[in-house]
């Protein structure tokens, strides 16, 4: 068990890239199994290092492939692009008509009386449908039109040949 | 644009390729794709599918290259997708070990240096047969790819801990099978077998 964690301290010094320190190569010193540990992970590192990464000439290929997925990546970010402007436009349009349709809000029907809109749309027997009550401040100046307008259907008629 | 300097670091190659510039990121494959090639053939063991895999890395590093942190290191971004990339291609396939290393492109070494790396090949290639993958990656990754623990624990999605015990079991496993008499019964039972 000792020596099994003094191994591991060897292993975690040369994790670290850092001399041993004093004590544990005292410790090592005095185990034959512990040296040969040592010895053996130490020049294994050293031999493990000298390889050099090699590789058959695929560069051309590689840039290839690159150049292809970005050639393919551009429409898929203009299409991206589309996409979201369209589904937001199509939001904006789904939030108006819900707020128009639903949310809106109402006018009072005497309100409405009052404007101006609603008289344009009475019909012409409007002053009959009326009550006298409402009607009586005009009725004067609706017997005075009356009047003048019979006076002057007299006077065309009288000159006609 | 032609990327002058090679003292430009991967990361700020990195943050060029964000905005647009391929030919950072050409720079930033023409120095791992023998990295990246290297560490998925010592994986897979077959030339075609390493050539596969690190193709498909690169085009996954480019589409993703937005993803990337400049704050940290990209080699570990990268070998990451390898390492996932490799795993998607090679999960049901056991390594063959038929096809040899790959051959160092600089033919001038000095002897001695030829033969330091035949060794290292050798002992790679016993550590292949020997080792699972996790240990196998985290030795690659600290002794071929000099990444420190943390860089390996990004990579291989563990903690540090767990890979100091990858290694530690590594470790302790090439010692135990190089040991001299442990070497010979092996090679004698594989004679007796033949």
């Amino acid at each position: 068990m000792k020596s099994w964690f003094t191994k591991w301290k060897i292993s975690a010094s040369l994790d670290a890239g850092k001399p041993m320190p004093e004590s544990l190569r005292r410790t090592i010193d005095a185990d034959p199994e512990l040296q040969r540990f040592a010895k053996r992970a130490e020049a294994h590192g050293e031999t493990l290092c000298q390889l050099t990464p090699s590789g058959p000439p695929m560069h051309d290929s590689i840039m290839r492939a690159v150049r292809a997925a970005a050639r393919q990546e551009q429409p898929r970010r203009d299409a991206a692009w589309r996409w979201w402007v369209a589904s937001g436009a199509l939001a904006a349009l789904t939030l108006v008509s819900v707020y128009w349709t639903h949310l809106r809000p109402k006018v009072p029907v005497q309100q409405a009386m009052e404007s101006p809109v609603m008289f344009l749309e009475m019909s012409t027997n409007m002053l009959a449908e009326m009550p006298a009550l409402m009607m009586s401040p005009l009725s004067n100046e609706w017997a005075r039109v009356d009047h003048d307008l019979q006076s002057t259907t007299k006077v065309l008629m009288a000159s006609l040949p | 644009m032609a990327i002058e300097s090679q003292t430009i670091s991967d990361e700020a190659l990195a943050r060029q390729s964000q905005d647009g510039d391929l030919a950072a990121f050409e720079e930033l494959v023409r120095r791992y794709e023998n990295r990246i090639y290297s560490f998925a053939f010592q994986s897979c063991g077959r030339q075609a599918d390493a050539r596969e895999v690190t193709q498909d890395t690169f085009v996954r590093a480019f589409q993703a290259i937005a993803q990337f942190d400049p704050g940290r290191s990209f080699a570990a971004w990268l070998f990451t997708i390898a390492r996932r990339k490799g795993i998607d291609s090679f999960r049901a396939r056991i390594p063959s070990g038929d096809e040899a290393a790959p051959e160092g492109l600089d033919a001038d070494d000095p002897a001695e240096l030829l033969a330091r790396r035949e060794e290292a090949q050798d002992l790679w290639r016993r550590a292949r047969a020997w080792l699972p993958d996790s240990q196998f990656q985290a030795l690659w990754l600290r002794y071929v790819e000099d990444m420190d623990i943390s860089d390996i624990a990004r990579v291989l999605r563990k903690t540090q801990t767990h890979v100091k015990v990858l290694l530690f079991r590594a470790r302790h496993k090439l010692a135990d099978e190089m040991e001299p008499s442990r070497t010979s019964m092996v090679l004698s039972a594989k004679g007796a077998n033949i």
